[in-house]
């Protein structure tokens, strides 16, 4: 199988590499003593890219950039300091960093600079031949990079002020309709090229909403007018221009030292026919932290403040992107030792990259309750707190962990996450018998530890009655073709096709062809009643096809940035499980990873976990990578990624950030606060005053993770956010705060109410005879995992009355613990 | 087609042994009813949605009422015995959407016969309904004789020659307007429109847009004006009325902030209507340019806008399917016509003003009764859009489209011709004045004026003209050749004007000696007449003179006896007797001269005779050489003719040359 989502993956993550390499070497060095001027013993470390140049036509041209990277791993943009030459000038013309052909042949660009020679090889071709301008190939991306078609301009579903193109360039045949012909006596004139409306509007000649675009002596103008002036030709059927194949964005990576500090890029995309054009004036470009590296339109980087960006590049279908980081001058550091397995490796290494220290270890007390509540969802009883708490032993941790694991809540609280995101919900279509159904299937697989591919394999490819075979249900509560390839695109695979249904994907490299390919997969999904009114069964019809939207034409079954496959004779729901769940798949393995990765971290490596493009790098790739790959190697065993986890340092950090990682949020340089899930939160409560929920068809007792329908539901799940499971998206389930939370929590019924059945304060003073101090730290135990400090003792003392009855004051404190913001989160 | 019905009702009826196999039988026809044919299929396929309970639409076909009835958008079949004019017709033979029944394939063709037979008979509720006779037409054309000035029809006299802007090509083709009565095309291009005869393709002349280019072009109701709407995309629209005669711009009216697509004047050039990418319907006073009405109902750009001929309602089309009438008087809405699923590129009034025809990128034509508001007729003109439509003065329709035609058809909509593809869309077509030529232009720029009759004879237009300079040359070289074919021509008048005065000589000749016989003769004549006369005097003179002498005689007598012998008185007598002698001898000559005087008359009575004679004799030979010379002078005549034909031709050219020559300047 092909893959080649993987090599983009890959050479995000080997910048990476590189650069972390030279910081960990030039970590000994101070900055003040590595400049290169201080240093002319070594010769300095320079690269020139592209780092092969090829010259296809007369029109081509490539322009190149030098990056120097000093010893302490910053870049510099060494283009302007260098003293450049060609080899052959009869070959090529250079004009100042831009190459153009001359002559056929080989030469090679010189650059040099204190002793350091770089030579990039030129091939120049066809220098003669002047190609006509290509619709497709040159008008389009002016269209692109000009902004015309955004969804904001003419790209809009309805277009803008009567032109409509379509949105990023997905139809380009219908664009060259609704240029030329759509209204045949506006847009263009060939009889005077340079009235033509086209042009007109995007010179700002005459009033345009979209404002200026280009000028007139701009190399967008000459093509656009050329195009014109030849007639406004279409591209012939038969004689289409090379489609883009990749697109490369220089230098891979970039460590820019002081605000205000410039890095140039070059795009260049290479085409199917092998030539390469120079595309960094038609690319877009963006940032995804302008905070920190703002990009110009000419791919001009300008550092901002301290912290990491992607600045990506897009064009035609392609989308690549490069790291920046960006550093205050005279900066102070020291790396710390990297120690630990591999999540600790690799953390470090990028922690070390930006220059940022990791908090410390968090207290034995706080990693109890954080781990026992990430890992059952229940807090940690008060005799598992003493036992733990009292324990000598070196991995006591580690044990803990073991321990937890093999709890049945673990299971529980996965299967109720996956429930949420198949959205197990009993409706006017789905009865609640098959949606209990379900729900205990998914719950069974869990609690077996069936590895997920298996579970998923099965749910794919399920047949039969929504009774006898429950996961049929996958079919039954999402009905319609297209969206149920959406769902497992964004379920099992973290990646969100739905804008490409109507138009390629803006931000990524799906394009319509892809969507309606892998929808194909499920549209032989055929339903019938069965012999119960609630049960449907679900089969394959072994028929039907998908239209593309466009073209209105079957598309063939094709995986999703994969080989179409055949599916003759096939149910083709198979085929593509087989696929999804093969080890080989990039997306599958990696996507779940990062789904429990982001569980326990409090964020994903990619973050949204389920919208994982290239326009959305992940934070650590090579983490994301290798945890990807772990799950694999465990044969998608999740408790033995889970306790990897748990073990790793950077799951153990403090809560408290430092000065040098304050400002970081996504590179797990200390513990991320979380407030508890609305389930769990609930089931907290209910464990700590002793007072349990009853649900529907489920015992007294039973926790809320365990609720198998989501149609049942309580005012405090929804209060707090649990997932209404009207979509697959992970974000549907949410811990935003809201005023209804805090005063449910206040004047609600809940604490208040659970406090007095639970009669927890009563058993302790009037049974267990206890004083006053033991009842508040026992409180304070159970609710946060700690003791009261001596503060806290002496405050909460003070306001319990010196002669009789207690239980109401120590009540009030019950109330009080359990409305601290302490309790609600996950620290 | 009643014989197509049988043949249905067999099929339908499975009997169709050999009812209809023998013709000569002319059996009485089954009549197609509702109850008994149409009603089990609609229950088949339609009444599922369109049943009393669900009415999905607003329509119900399960009874024959809430059928005739209709639906949320009107009425769906008519008793007018047309199906093409039915709704429903229309969607359940998939021949406009949304297709019926939804998502399906046709209905078995048996059954659409069934539905066919059924509206063409009269859409019967039950075997006991009765037919209404049917009409041949619900509108029948009555050809219009207004709108044709008395005397000529103004055609360019003086117009300018100068090309505003010359280019290698032409754009795509933005307008082009026939002249309702004179033999007249007008085609838009870069700040000009072009002015070409349509029998000899002549360019004319070229009328400056300064503007912009002219998006439409439409003759007044006569004739005499032309009404050009344009100006620059984004920047300005106006509409201009250009005077055909002289070419001279006679008003500009509005001012918008786009491009204006149409513009029309009404019949009696007071009110301009026009419309564009502002999506309002502005109504001006064409004498002095105010804003009359504002109107604002578009959702779309304005594509079209017409006065119809009467000018009692403006026709206005949008974008997005939206066509209106309104009351040219009041700027009130009149009627909306909705069933359009496309941009209305064009619509277009024929003469009798009740009967609008919309052209639509939903690749129809409909026909519409502007009384009734509804659809008469409407068919699948061009695939992928139709662009243009125009009526021409016998209610034919020209059509123009994307799928690179142009075709000509009947009032009913049934295609006469099509004219030859072109490689791109046309855009645009017109007709002219007597339908004998349909001129159309394309996306690419050509125009091309083919006859009617015979579509592969086809002219050429440019849109973009060459320059005057250029084409004087080509006018000079015509010159050359005119003055070139000029000479023998002259050569032989010249010929034949001598071959004239030959033949002429004798007869001259002849004609002189007649005239001197017949002088002589006139001469002797009065010689007789003279004598007569003379004699006449003469014979008056002798009596007095007879007397006298007696007088005389007797006084000698008397002297004598008084003398007596007295010799005294001798004298006296001798005097007295000399006095006679005188006397009679006076008297003698007379005489003489009066017998010689008579005896003359008959001399010159003679010679008179013969003279005369003479010259009768001599006008004997004249008529043939009269004949000769009648022949010679036919000759010359004709010689004069072709020559005088050719110094026009010459006069024109040099007129022209001279017209180029000063826009060369």
């Amino acid at each position: 199988m092909n893959f080649p989502f993987t090599k983009q993956l890959e050479r995000i993550a080997l910048g990476v590499v590189i650069i972390a390499t030279s910081a960990v070497s030039a970590i000994a060095v101070t900055p003040e003593s590595s400049t290169p001027s201080g240093n002319t013993a070594r010769r300095p470390d320079i690269a020139v890219y592209p780092s092969e140049i090829k010259l296809g036509s007369a029109r081509d041209f490539q322009s190149f950039v030098a990056v120097l990277r000093r010893d302490d791993g910053i870049t510099e943009d060494a283009s302007e300091r260098m003293e450049w030459s060609i080899a052959d000038e009869s070959k090529v013309r250079r004009d100042g960093f831009m190459l153009h052909p001359v002559a056929d042949g080989t030469t090679e660009l010189i650059g040099s600079y204190a002793g350091t020679e770089v030579r990039v090889p030129i091939t120049v071709t066809d220098a003669s031949v002047k190609p006509e301008i290509s619709f497709e190939k040159d008008i389009m991306p002016v269209l692109t990079r000009s902004g015309c078609n955004t969804g904001s301009c003419h790209g809009a579903a309805r277009g803008k002020d009567g032109f409509r193109v379509s949105l990023f360039g997905f139809d380009p045949d219908g664009d060259y309709f609704r240029i030329t012909r759509e209204i045949g006596f506006r847009r263009i004139n060939l009889a005077v090229p340079e009235e033509s409306l086209f042009l007109k509007k995007s010179i700002g000649a005459v009033p345009h909403t979209g404002g200026k675009l280009f000028d007139t002596d701009s190399d967008y103008y000459a093509t656009v007018l050329e195009w014109l002036q030849k007639g406004a030709k279409a591209d012939p059927a038969k004689a289409k221009p090379p489609a883009v194949q990749s697109l490369a964005i220089y230098p891979p990576q970039a460590v820019i030292e002081g605000e205000g500090t410039q890095q140039r890029f070059v795009a260049v995309a290479t085409y199917s026919d092998g030539s390469t054009r120079d595309v960094t004036r038609l690319a877009a470009f963006t940032s995804n932290n302008a905070g920190t590296a703002e990009i110009d339109s000419m791919g001009v980087v300008t550092a901002g403040r301290r912290g990491e960006a992607f600045v990506m590049a897009r064009f035609v279908t392609e989308t690549v992107g490069s790291q920046v980081l960006a550093l205050p001058t005279e900066l102070q550091y020291t790396a710390p030792k990297i120690e630990g397995e591999y999540i600790d490796q690799l953390v470090g290494k990028k922690l070390q990259q930006l220059r940022i220290l990791p908090s410390g270890r968090c207290s034995d007390e706080e990693f109890l309750r954080r781990v026992t509540l990430d890992v059952t969802g229940l807090l940690p009883t008060e005799q598992e707190y003493q036992q733990f708490v009292t324990d000598a032993a070196p991995n006591k941790r580690a044990e803990l962990i073991d321990r937890l694991l093999e709890r049945k809540e673990f299971s529980e609280i996965w299967a109720m996450k996956f429930a949420q995101l198949l959205m197990i919900k009993s409706s006017n279509t789905v009865s609640y018998k098959s949606a209990f159904l379900y729900a205990n299937w998914l719950t069974d697989k869990f609690a077996r530890n069936i590895p997920i591919d298996q579970m998923v394999r099965e749910l794919l490819t399920s047949t039969g009655g929504t009774f006898t075979s429950p996961a049929t249900n996958f079919y039954e509560i999402e009905r319609d073709t297209l969206k149920t390839a959406e769902n497992v695109a964004q379920v099992f695979m973290g990646i969100r096709t739905q804008c490409t249904q109507c138009h390629n994907h803006p931000f990524d490299r799906w394009t319509m062809n892809d969507y309606y390919g892998f929808a194909s997969f499920f549209s032989q999904v055929g339903r019938k009643q069965a012999e119960d009114y609630r049960e449907k069964i679900v089969y394959n019809r072994f028929s039907g096809e998908v239209n593309h939207l466009v073209t209105g034409k079957p598309v063939p079954p094709k995986f999703l940035g994969g080989e179409e496959p055949d599916t003759k004779g096939k149910d083709r729901r198979e085929v593509v499980a087989n696929w999804l769940t093969s080890k080989e798949n990039p997306y599958f393995a990696r996507s779940i990873a990062n789904r429990i990765w982001a569980h326990f971290m409090g964020v994903g490596l990619v973050d949204q976990v389920d919208d994982i493009r290239i326009s959305n790098p992940p934070s650590n790739p090579e983490l994301f990578d290798t945890l990807g790959n772990k799950l694999v190697e465990y044969n998608f065993d999740m408790r033995s990624l889970v306790r990897d986890i748990c073990n790793s340092e950077a799951y153990q950090r403090s809560c408290q950030s430092n000065e040098t990682n304050a400002h970081d949020n996504r590179n797990y340089a200390y513990a991320v606060v979380r407030r508890i899930p609305a389930e769990s939160m609930l089931d907290c409560l209910c464990q700590v005053t002793e007072a349990p929920e009853k649900y529907r068809g489920l015992p007294l007792g039973a926790s809320a993770v365990q609720i198998a329908d989501g149609a049942t539901s309580t005012y405090f799940l929804d209060a707090f956010g649990r997932s209404p499971r009207a979509t697959v998206c992970e974000c549907e389930a949410t811990t935003a705060p809201s005023l209804s939370q805090a005063l449910h929590l206040l004047n609600g019924s809940s604490v208040t109410n659970k406090i007095e059945q639970g009669k927890v304060i009563q058993k302790w003073v009037k049974e267990e005879k206890l004083t006053n101090e033991q009842v508040i730290e026992r409180i304070y135990v159970r609710s946060l995992a700690r003791k009261p400090t001596k503060d806290e003792h002496e405050k909460l003392l003070a306001t319990i009355p010196a002669e009789g009855d207690s239980t109401a004051a120590l009540s009030d404190i019950f109330w009080a613990v359990l409305n601290s913001r302490e309790f609600a989160f996950n620290h | 087609m009643i014989r197509f019905n049988i043949a249905a009702l067999l099929v339908l009826s499975g009997c169709g042994v050999s009812f209809a196999a023998d013709e000569k039988s002319t059996p009485e026809v089954k009549k197609v009813t509702f109850e008994d044919d149409v009603k089990p299929i609609f229950r088949q396929h339609c009444a599922s949605c369109h049943n009393q309970g669900d009415k999905k639409g607003g329509l119900a076909l399960d009874t024959y009422t809430a059928l005739i009835e209709g639906g949320g958008s009107g009425e769906i079949v008519y008793d007018d015995g047309d199906p093409s004019g039915s709704r429903l017709w229309q969607l359940v033979n998939h021949d406009d959407t949304p297709i019926m029944p939804p998502n399906q394939d046709k209905l078995p063709a048996e059954q659409l016969a069934v539905i066919q037979a059924w509206i063409e008979g009269g859409i019967l509720e039950n075997s006991g309904s009765k037919a209404k006779a049917k009409k041949k037409n619900s509108l029948a054309f009555v050809a219009s004789t207004g709108g044709k000035p008395e005397g000529p029809v103004a055609m360019p006299e003086s117009i300018p020659q100068r090309v505003p802007v010359v280019t290698d090509r032409a754009a795509a083709i933005t307008a082009i307007g026939a002249s309702p009565w004179a033999p007249l095309v007008a085609i838009a291009g870069q700040k000009q429109i072009s002015l070409y005869h349509t029998e000899t393709s002549e360019l004319l002349g070229i009328l400056p847009f300064e503007e912009g280019i002219p998006q439409s072009l439409r003759f007044s109701r006569d004739g005499s004006f032309l009404v050009a709407g344009g100006g620059e995309h984004s920047v300005k629209g106006i509409a201009a009325i250009y005077d055909v005669k002289t070419g001279e711009r006679v008003a500009t009216v509005g001012d918008e902030f786009d491009v204006v697509f149409d513009a029309d004047v009404n019949a009696s050039m007071s009110r301009v209507a026009m419309g564009g990418p502002q999506k309002m319907l502005r109504v001006y006073d064409a004498t002095d340019g105010e804003l009359v009405f504002d109107l604002k109902k578009h959702t779309d750009w304005i594509f079209t806008v017409a006065f119809s001929p009467d000018g009692v309602l403006i026709a206005s089309g949008d974008r997005s399917g939206g066509l209106s009438l309104w009351e040219a008087d009041t700027g009130r809405l009149y009627l909306d016509l909705t069933d359009h699923k496309g941009a209305i590129n064009s619509v277009s009034w024929r003469d009798d003003s009740n009967v609008l025809a919309s052209a639509s990128d939903d690749g129809t034509v409909k026909v519409w009764d502007v009384n009734e508001g509804k659809a008469i007729k409407s068919f699948n003109a061009h695939g992928g859009g139709v662009t243009d439509v125009a009526f021409d003065h016998q209610g034919r329709l020209v059509t123009a489209g994307k799928d690179n035609k142009a075709k000509l058809w009947d009032a009913n909509g049934g295609l006469i011709r099509e004219f030859q593809p072109v490689a791109e869309d046309v855009l645009e077509a017109a007709i002219t004045h007597d339908g004998s030529r349909v001129i159309y232009g394309d996306w690419d720029g050509q125009v091309f004026s083919a006859l009617s009759e015979k579509p592969e004879d086809k002219q050429a237009l440019a849109a973009n003209p060459p320059p005057a300079a250029e084409r004087a040359k080509v006018v000079q070289q015509q010159l050359a050749s005119i003055q070139k074919t000029m000479q023998p021509i002259k050569a032989e008048l010249d010929a034949a004007m001598n071959t004239v005065a030959a033949a002429q000589k004798p007869i001259d000749e002849l004609n002189a000696k007649i005239a001197a016989a017949k002088a002589e003769a006139e001469k002797s004549k009065a010689a007789a007449d003279a004598a007569a006369k003379k004699v006449g005097e003469l014979d008056g003179q002798m009596p007095a003179l007879a007397n006298a002498s007696r007088d005389k005689h007797d006084a000698v007598i008397a002297v004598r006896v008084q003398t007596n012998g007295d010799v005294a008185k001798l004298d006296a007598v001798a005097a007295a007797e000399q006095a006679l002698i005188d006397h009679l001898t006076q008297l003698v000559n007379l005489r003489r001269d009066r017998i010689a005087t008579h005896n003359s008359i008959a001399t010159h009575q003679q010679a008179s005779a013969a003279k005369t004679a003479e010259a009768t004799e001599l006008a004997k030979g004249l008529p043939a050489l009269q004949e000769a010379l009648a022949k010679a002078q036919q000759a010359a005549d004709a010689m004069k003719e072709k020559y005088d034909g050719v110094a026009t031709q010459l006069t024109a050219v040099q007129t022209k040359l001279d017209q180029l020559s000063a826009a060369v300047n």
